[in-house]
């Protein structure tokens, strides 16, 4: 253990500088707009104008303005006023859900132009007063409610920071060499598990079976799911399977592929439109680092991983449009889009959704601009690093520590109430690979705010169900997830052993070798399948370093038949394959491929029906394997 | 009196939105409950297995 990291910094101010300009120009911006509507509402001579000078006042006021007559009359006008409100609420959720800026202005100008085109003669005496107090009084609550909530974390703060314990940098356990990561075995449990992941990204590329179909503009979305589950499939890679290529390899191109499938970006070109004005249906061209940015990291970490530089070449990544048109990328060419959009933002951090930032798709893109620059030499992050953290600690973490998890570029607003610690640990998952402090900062407020250290050991304070984002649902699994993946990457084990217990405990489906819970999103899935392969900076060591070299050039298992040959370690030393196998479909005799071999070399074969063989000129070598139950396989050179 | 019309229709209207608010929510659960449970998938491999 080394470095501790700081603690919260008290910052000065409540919001960052670009948040504030942003607020600031709003409310006078609406400012502008009430007056023009109460000079409207006071001086215009037909009361269809006055009433559309009350609209701009506030959504749905110029209807108040003809609440009068008989009491029908009145709920009448009432009631339109009541349902431009609603309206108006609904195209909030629109413009957060999908990034449709035109529908809050057109609500409410909707609202006003309506009210106008009625023009009765008749108007209520004080119709101005109404209106006009009505939009004070909502400023006045919200403004109010904002005080609040700083002054609750700002106290907040002070407490955390007297009890804070940092949490430390923790070394990458090692082989018995001391020179390597050590590499351990997957239990039975945790590779039924990871079938779960397998058995997705194996099918047919075009086919989606056994994914969260839902809607596809919010986390429930299919990318989101391809990401993880590669991500999930690279990990496993260093982790635990080093040596293994073959199924493992397919499965993670698969789904590379998959997330081209015109399904999964095609509500870019809604998006774009009715959030940008921008008729371009290119996923990768603009914002969308929701999108471009998770890709990116998917990529980074299937080359790392793999050492397959295909998605380099020009074209390797095309979506086709049922149109015709083709959009044509690549890794490189991605990951410039993605420094020029940071280059074009003044958050530096850019948006999903047309004018929505998420520090955590950024964070995903920066994964894979780092994966690149280490695997490239080239020095995309260095250039962008400084401004991309100052902009990150300004703008995106709150006065008491936590994230913020969005915020809209064009108001500066955020939606309150979402930060937590559970949140926190997605971000100390992958935060590790780009700022280990803060994320080591966000582990540090998670522990101490839901974890018990009691007489019998560090234990988890009970969650009560959250969000599943994957399918709506609320269930702990998710959360469960986030904190163990967090506890794996930052190497506490004792957080780890105590999240693992509460999973233990879930509903959970053994059916046909895989091991699943019911109910659960894949993106629950895949947190819990990050907590089961994760170890002490795996993330971390995989996008900054890459894989050992006695890894990338030793023998692996080239070809095999999944699921007839499960793998739950392989992993060589750049000379001898050792590798822990099961049967996936009872016992019997399975063939294998090992490759990487010296070509003309012989090998001693431990574990295989034949005790010797010879590579051929491709360094490969075929052998069969007997299996009943675990089976140790080591392919050795013999002298 | 058109006014009372579509006053009267759209506070029916905004009352029964009310009763089943969240409307997006009540769209998503609809969806959830037509659909299997896709955690339960198991991947065919037949007799031959992936390559």
């Amino acid at each position: 253990m080394n470095t501790l990291s700081a603690l919260i910094p008290e910052r000065p101010d409540n919001l960052g500088p670009l948040t504030r300009a942003r607020l600031r120009r709003l409310a006078l911006g609406y400012a502008a707009m009430a007056l023009c509507g109460l000079l409207l509402a006071q001086f215009a001579s037909g009361t269809g104008t006055q009433a559309f000078g009350l609209g701009l006042v506030f959504p749905g006021g110029g209807f108040i303005h003809f609440a009068t007559g008989g009491a029908a009359s009145v709920f009448a006008h009432l009631g339109c006023a009541l349902l431009s409100l609603l309206l108006f609420v609904l195209s909030l959720l629109l413009w957060f859900g999908t990034g449709n800026q035109l529908a809050p202005p057109v609500a409410w100008l909707g609202a006003a132009l309506v009210a106008a085109l009625m023009a009765h003669p008749q108007t209520l005496p004080g119709s101005s007063l109404l209106v006009v107090g009505l939009a004070a009084l909502s400023i006045v609550a919200g403004v109010r409610q904002f005080q609040r909530n700083v002054a609750q974390r700002r106290a907040r703060l002070e407490t955390r920071n007297a009890q804070l314990q940092a949490w430390p940098a923790v070394s990458t356990p090692r082989d018995a060499g001391g020179l390597l990561p050590e590499v351990k075995e997957l239990s039975p449990d945790d590779l039924a598990a990871l079938r779960f992941a397998l058995d997705r990204a194996l099918q047919p590329v075009d086919a989606f079976e056994g994914f969260d179909i839902i809607e596809q503009f919010q986390p429930s979305a299919l990318r989101y799911q391809i990401n993880n589950l590669g991500y999930v499939l690279s990990l496993a890679n260093y982790t635990h399977l080093p040596a293994m290529h073959g199924w493992l390899h397919q499965a993670q191109r698969n789904l590379i592929e998959k997330k081209q499938a015109h399904r999964v970006w095609q509500y870019w070109a809604l998006e774009n439109l009715w959030g940008n004005l921008n008729r371009n249906p290119d996923p990768v061209a603009r914002d969308n680092v929701m999108y471009s940015g998770w890709y990116a990291a998917q990529l980074g970490l299937y080359e790392a991983v793999t050492g397959d530089l295909r998605y380099q070449q020009a074209g390797a990544i095309t979506l086709k449009h049922p149109d015709g048109r083709r959009f044509v990328h690549d890794y490189p060419g991605v990951v410039r889009q993605l420094v020029a959009n940071e280059d074009a933002s003044p958050f530096c951090l850019f948006p999903c959704e047309p004018n929505w930032i998420y520090p955590l798709c950024n964070n995903q893109a920066v994964v894979g601009i780092k994966a690149f620059d280490r695997q490239h030499g080239t020095r995309h992050w260095d250039a962008v690093a400084a401004r991309y953290r100052q902009h990150l600690e300004r703008e995106f973490i709150d006065v008491d520590g936590h994230m913020v998890l969005l915020r809209s570029t064009r108001t500066g607003f955020t939606i309150p109430g979402l930060q937590s610690s559970k949140e926190d640990a997605i971000f100390c998952f992958w935060m590790h690979a780009v700022f280990p402090d803060l994320a080591r900062r966000l582990w540090a407020i998670a522990r101490a705010e839901l974890f018990d250290a009691g007489r019998g050991g560090l234990t988890l304070k009970p969650l009560k169900p959250w969000l599943d984002p994957g399918n709506y649902r609320f269930n702990t699994a998710y959360a469960l997830g986030a904190l163990g993946m967090a506890a794996a990457e930052l190497g506490d084990a004792a957080a780890l052993d105590a999240v693992r217990r509460e999973v233990d405990a879930l509903p959970r489906l053994h059916a046909g070798g895989v091991l699943s819970h019911p109910g659960c999103s894949i993106w629950t899935h895949a947190f819990l399948l990050k907590m089961r392969l994760g170890r002490a900076n795996a993330v971390a060591e995989l996008v900054n370093e890459g894989m050992p070299q006695p890894w990338r050039e030793g023998p692996v298992i080239a070809d095999a038949r999944y699921p007839d040959l499960l793998v739950a370690r392989a992993v060589s030393d750049g000379t001898a394959l050792d590798a822990v196998c099961y049967p996936g479909r009872g016992g019997g005799v399975t063939e294998l491929v090992v490759g990487q071999l010296r070509p003309g070399q012989r090998y001693r074969l431990e574990g295989a029906e034949t005790a010797e063989g010879i590579a051929d000129a491709a360094g490969r070598l075929r052998l069969s394997l007997a299996m009943e139950g675990r089976h140790v396989l080591r392919v050795l050179p013999d002298p | 009196m058109i006014c009372c019309v579509i006053g009267g229709a759209l506070m029916g209207l905004a009352s029964a939105y009310l009763a089943r608010m969240p409307l997006l929510g009540g769209f998503i659960t609809r969806r959830q409950q037509q659909a299997n449970d896709p955690s339960t998938w198991r991947l065919d491999v037949g007799d031959e297995g992936q390559a």
